[in-house]
């Protein structure tokens, strides 16, 4: 019987929804989640046009930025996803003065008749139809709004939370009682848009709105001076894919809401009391299971910014059609360039550099002996000091040939290299604090490449690894200095 | 040649490389449309970016110890390498950039907003550490996985952000594309040497002969020394070296080095090398060649 009451009033309900509100088609998601691998695009669509139609009719366009409309081919169109799936629903309700009055506006109304009462019930008979009929996988949520707005819950599919926060609801003071209609919608549709899946956002209101701001002169307590309005809520919940869905309880209704909501895919009710209002919720629900998802492969137009448009016809052959837009930005980029002759300079330039480094060798090989100071006390360095003498004296003296500073350890005459031109062979003589190759040594025979120690100024001797011819020529004597 | 040098070879390399990858990415992207799919279109890029980065900073080594055999082995393998990982880290990209971009997209009103650019980037940060984690793979070195993970991530990460940065700029503009690539190569290479640098356990030094003033960092586990082209450390050039003449190792952080035969001449300190680690300072010599080992800034 009660089933029968029900099913009567949904219908009511859905002759109530105003008409125009039968706009017929809205892409409520875009779902890009197999566009790499499978170059695959799923549209949820919100077809009430395409009601009753086991397999509607649906074309899929595409464009670029800026770019033509061009027809996308569709793979699949498939009913029942939300039913799988589970609908998140937000419920935002209105919680100014004019809630805490009877059903006929009438002030001091007993509780059981105020408007408040009436809208908690029929929210309570939708937790517990979602309940029966969500499989769990239903999500509600709840704010409240008047001069302020409040998140009482985020998307659960723990009810009791949502009946909980129905009961904390309370009259407002008069400041707070503003209808803060459009701003509160603005509010709860950024809380909504983080919740994955199918989103609809249901908002009760019994009023128009009436902004705290604009009214009084003073700045809301919460947005300040901010103001918004319905194009902005409208743009918001496209750009998020949130439908919106109004309830307009009692005789009040906002001009532009009712709009505002079809335009986001919903629809507009008018309903006057609990039950009126209980049907209502419950053909949202149906609504929102009735959506039809369409897959289609997609096209490789270029840009960050792919829109696409669904058109669906009915059986009358009427056309509805709808836009969005998705991300489709790639990694490295996109380009109109044409190519130019410059493109080949920037292939071969870089090509010949790089044949260039190959081929000029960053070092010279020793072809005469000489120190090349390593590092010491005074840090490292480049120097070089060419042997051209038969002794070669190496100390911290101005007098040495090789004068080295900064090291108060180093002796005047620390160390001399001999060069014996018969066996053209360097031999370094030293009396202590001297180490080749991190031995202690006092003469040694140098080889290209020994490291010898100083009392910490360390130089490594080099000459070239194969003698070529042993040197003819007398080395001239010079001296070389350097600090 | 000096740490700075070889720093300035690499940054070079990837300069020159982002030189050459621009026109030829210009080209694949302006014919867009014409692929039938995004996962053959963002591979196709992927081998492009990888084949030529891949392929200069493989001919790297070859440079730096001016090997041709080795340069041109080394690009041979980078561009293949690079063309596998370029594939795999830009398609990893893209996919990571579709999923946050798509969700960025959605709530956020400026579509090419900062945290786009930060989607962008850290998808060239993908991209980058694939790249920068070939030469770990090649040389099947785990700390040089590591400095490629750590180099690719900071110099992907830094480098792409510099490029999305100019991207939201001037959107959709080539010079924005060579002005981020230049950016993405040099400091993909800039910060793998940091790296490199940082998990190195010493380094040799050449001290005489045809590469003098080379250096080499003991990043991976073996290093091989010889006159013949295929050893990491290659003498050629130097006279009583063979071919494979020494071995190096990294165990546990310490530094061995190991003569690879019974005859091989090879001295720690003009003595025999004995089963001690090095220690900074130690000269060694493998045949005439003669090596200083320690850190060098």
């Amino acid at each position: 019987m009660r089933a029968f009451r029900y099913g009567f009033l949904i219908l009511i309900a859905a002759l109530a929804a105003v008409p125009g509100a039968g706009q017929g088609l809205a892409i409520t998601q875009i779902d890009t989640e197999r566009l790499l691998f499978g170059q695959s695009v799923r549209l949820y669509l919100s077809a009430p046009g395409a009601a009753g139609t086991e397999s509607p009719d649906v074309e899929v366009w595409e464009s670029g930025e800026g770019g033509e409309w061009a027809p996308r081919p569709v793979t699949a169109v498939s009913r029942g996803i939300n039913d799988a799936e589970g609908i998140a629903f937000f419920f935002l309700l209105d919680n100014s003065g004019s809630m805490w009055t009877g059903l006929d506006g009438r002030e001091g109304a007993p509780t059981e008749d105020q408007r408040m009462t009436h809208a908690k019930a029929a929210a309570r008979a939708f937790l517990a139809e979602a309940s029966r009929q969500g499989r769990g996988k239903d999500r509600i949520g709840l704010g409240v709004f008047n001069t302020r707005y409040w998140k009482a819950a985020d998307p659960v599919g723990d009810f009791e939370r949502i009946s909980r926060g129905l009961d904390e609801i309370r009259k407002p003071a008069t400041e707070d009682a503003y209808t803060e209609l459009y701003l509160s919608l603005d509010r709860a549709l950024a809380d909504f848009a983080g919740v994955p899946g199918r989103r609809a956002l249901v908002v009760l209101s019994d009023g128009e709105n009436f902004p705290y701001y604009i009214r009084t002169g003073k700045p809301n307590p919460e947005t300040g001076t901010r103001t918004t309005g319905p194009e902005d809520v409208v743009e918001r919940a496209a750009r998020e894919g949130i439908t919106v869905y109004v309830v307009r309880f009692g005789n009040e209704k906002d001009p532009s809401l009712g709009d505002a909501a079809v335009r986001t895919g919903g629809k507009v009710f008018d309903a006057s009391n609990r039950d009126e209002l209980a049907a209502v919720y419950s053909t949202i629900r149906a609504d929102v299971l009735a959506e039809i998802a369409v897959d289609y492969r997609a096209g490789m137009a270029p840009g960050s910014r792919r829109n696409v448009r669904a058109v669906l016809r009915d059986r009358e052959g009427r056309e509805f059609s709808s836009e969005r837009y998705y991300y489709a930005g790639t990694v490295l980029g996109w380009s109109r360039d044409l190519p130019g002759w410059y493109y080949l300079a920037f292939l071969l330039v870089p090509a010949l550099l790089w044949l260039a480094l190959l081929v000029f060798k960053l070092e010279r090989e020793t072809t005469e002996a000489g120190l090349r100071l390593l590092y010491g006390p005074s840090g490292g360095g480049t120097r070089v000091f060419t042997l051209n003498s038969p002794q070669t004296v190496i100390g911290s003296s101005d007098a040495a040939d090789f004068t080295i500073g900064g090291n108060p350890s180093l002796k005047e005459r620390h160390a001399t290299i001999l060069f014996d031109e018969r066996q053209n062979a360097y031999t370094v003589v030293g009396d202590g604090n001297l180490t080749v190759n991190n031995r202690e040594v006092e003469r040694k025979r140098l080889e290209p490449g020994d490291v010898i120690n100083m009392a910490g100024t360390v130089v490594v001797f080099d000459d070239a690894l194969v003698k070529k011819t042993p040197k003819g020529r007398l080395p001239q004597p010079s001296r070389r200095k350097s600090q | 040649m000096s740490l700075t040098l070889k720093r300035a070879v690499m940054a070079v390399l990837g300069i020159l490389g982002a030189l050459m990858l621009w026109p030829i990415l210009l080209m694949v992207q302006r014919a867009q449309a014409a692929f039938p799919s995004y996962l053959v279109f963002t591979l196709s890029q992927g081998v492009c970016l990888g084949l030529v980065f891949g392929a200069l900073f493989g001919s790297f080594e070859g440079i730096v110890v001016s090997s041709r055999s080795k340069a041109f082995r080394g690009l041979g393998f980078g561009a293949l390498f690079g063309a596998a990982a370029g594939a795999a880290g830009v398609l990893a990209g893209q996919l990571f950039l579709f999923l946050a971009g798509g969700a960025l997209f959605r709530s956020n009103s400026s579509r090419l907003g900062p945290g786009l650019a930060a989607a962008n980037g850290m998808a060239w940060a993908i991209a980058g550490t694939f790249l920068a984690m070939t030469e770990g793979l090649r040389a099947r070195s785990g700390r040089k996985l590591l400095v490629g993970l750590l180099g690719g991530l900071a110099g992907g990460l830094i480098g792409g952000a510099i490029l999305s940065a100019l991207q939201v700029l001037a959107p959709g503009g080539k010079w924005s594309l060579l002005a981020g690539l230049a950016a993405f190569g040099f400091l993909l290479t800039l910060f793998y040497s940091l790296f490199e640098n940082r998990f190195q356990a010493g380094t040799l030094k050449l001290l005489n002969g045809p590469l003098k003033g080379k250096e080499y960092p003991v990043v991976s586990r073996k290093l091989t020394v010889g006159t013949d082209a295929s050893c990491d450390i290659v003498l050629a050039g130097y006279p009583g070296v063979r071919p494979l003449h020494a071995t190096v190792h990294l165990e546990k952080g310490r530094v061995y080095i190991r003569p690879a035969g019974p005859d091989a001449g090879v001295l720690v300190n003009d003595g025999p090398a004995g089963d001690a680690a090095l220690r900074p300072e130690d000269v060694l010599a493998a045949g005439k060649a003669k090596f200083l080992y320690g850190y060098f800034a």
